[in-house]
């Protein structure tokens, strides 16, 4: 049952019910009895049908989250917002999608019902929870902020920061221990003629003597 | 790291499609369906009182063909005990009756959910799915997928003891 087939309603069911004789009448029995039959037919028209459907959704949303809590929307608003909230609603079926998206003939059916829900009152969350309520939280794109779900919106930036301090405490070790902390001493120009020199000459002199000749032979 | 790899893990072993059904141990969204031989409609109160299986399946899903004949089976072999009702979602009424014909359907009643809002009411994403309802009008399981003979006769065993 599409929207469109909805608000087409039956042409006969006015004209057929005037048209019916007194029953009561003699020799017009079997005439009032197909009268009736056709005026209880024609009570079940398409548009009947689809509008006691749609009371029965209504009536089972009620059940489960409430009565409607906002006002009814219509027009180029009740596009919108149907629109919004189907964005946020999972197609059971490509689950990858959302209804508003998706071309299954599960999501179609579902934002229908997103449509008639909001027309009806409910509001944005009611609609969600209607849908929840028979698919479980799966069945929202956007993951709740509270509870466990809370998880999701939380731990990325906190896993961040974690890492980024992480990164910074090791940078700052591995300069420490490479000696790259503290400055390096002022270059002294040095005099050779320096008598404090004298004693570190004559050691570097007797250290490359003894690499020289490691035996000491010469 | 250690987190981590645990966390990835539990993954392992688990179908990433199964979704657990929030209606299980509720009570069944009610229903009130046009039956596809045109003999009127039927409502889920008018299973109260016995165990029922609610079947939801399609004329385009071949795992729905095989399954049929067993679900066929199922209700003749349990009786009046328990109740079968299939419900056909997003189909046309003549090919649902040709392939009720050609598996000798009439076991039990099949309704046409137009629309498809009794398949939204009971969260299907795809058929096969079937529900096994007991005497109170509980949902004591759901099952994605087709039955095997073992399996229903399992299921069945299930409701028969729940709710009474």
């Amino acid at each position: 049952m599409t929207a469109a087939s909805r608000g087409r309603a039956s042409p006969l069911a006015g004209p057929a019910l005037s048209l019916c004789p007194r029953p009561f009448a003699p020799g017009r029995a079997g005439a009032a009895l197909a009268c009736a039959l056709a005026a209880l037919l024609l009570s079940t028209s398409p548009a009947q049908a689809a509008d006691k459907s749609l009371k029965t959704t209504l009536a089972f949303a009620t059940s489960i989250v409430g009565k409607p809590a906002g006002q009814p929307l219509h027009g180029t608003e009740l596009a919108q917002r149907t629109e919004v909230v189907a964005r946020q609603v999972r197609c059971p079926v490509c689950q990858g999608s959302s209804i508003n998206d998706s071309p299954s003939s599960t999501a179609r059916d579902m934002k229908a019902e997103v449509r008639e829900l909001l027309a009806a009152g409910y509001t944005e969350e009611q609609t969600i929870s209607y849908f929840v309520a028979s698919y479980g939280d799966f069945i929202r794109l956007k993951p709740k902020d509270r509870g466990f779900d809370a998880l999701v919106w939380v731990a990325p930036p906190l896993l961040f920061l974690v890492g980024a301090l992480l990164t910074a405490l090791w940078l700052r070790k591995r300069s420490r221990a490479s000696g790259g902390g503290a400055p390096p001493p002022p270059e002294v120009p040095l005099d050779p003629d320096d008598p404090a020199l004298s004693a570190y000459l004559v050691r570097v002199r007797a250290l490359a003597d003894d690499r020289e000749d490691p035996t000491g032979e010469t | 790291m250690a987190l981590l790899i645990v966390v990835l893990a539990s993954g392992f072993g688990r179908d990433v499609l199964h979704i657990d059904s929030p209606l299980v141990g509720r009570v069944a969204p009610p229903f009130a369906l046009d039956r596809v031989d045109g003999k009127g409609q039927l409502t889920l109160a008018s299973l109260r009182g016995k165990p029922a299986v609610v079947n939801f399946w399609a004329t385009w899903c071949q795992p729905c063909m095989e399954e049929l004949d067993v679900l066929q089976d199922g209700a003749r072999r349990a009786g009046s005990g328990v109740q079968f009702v299939s419900i056909v979602y997003d189909d046309e009424p003549a090919r649902i009756q040709a392939v009720l014909a050609k598996h000798g359907g009439g076991a039990y009643p099949t309704l046409v959910d137009k629309g498809g809002r009794t398949a939204i009411a009971y969260g299907v994403g795809g058929v096969p799915e079937t529900f096994f309802i007991d005497a109170s009008g509980r949902i004591v399981s759901k099952y994605p997928g087709p039955l095997s003979p073992l399996m229903l006769d399992g299921y069945l065993d299930q409701i028969r003891r729940s709710g009474s």
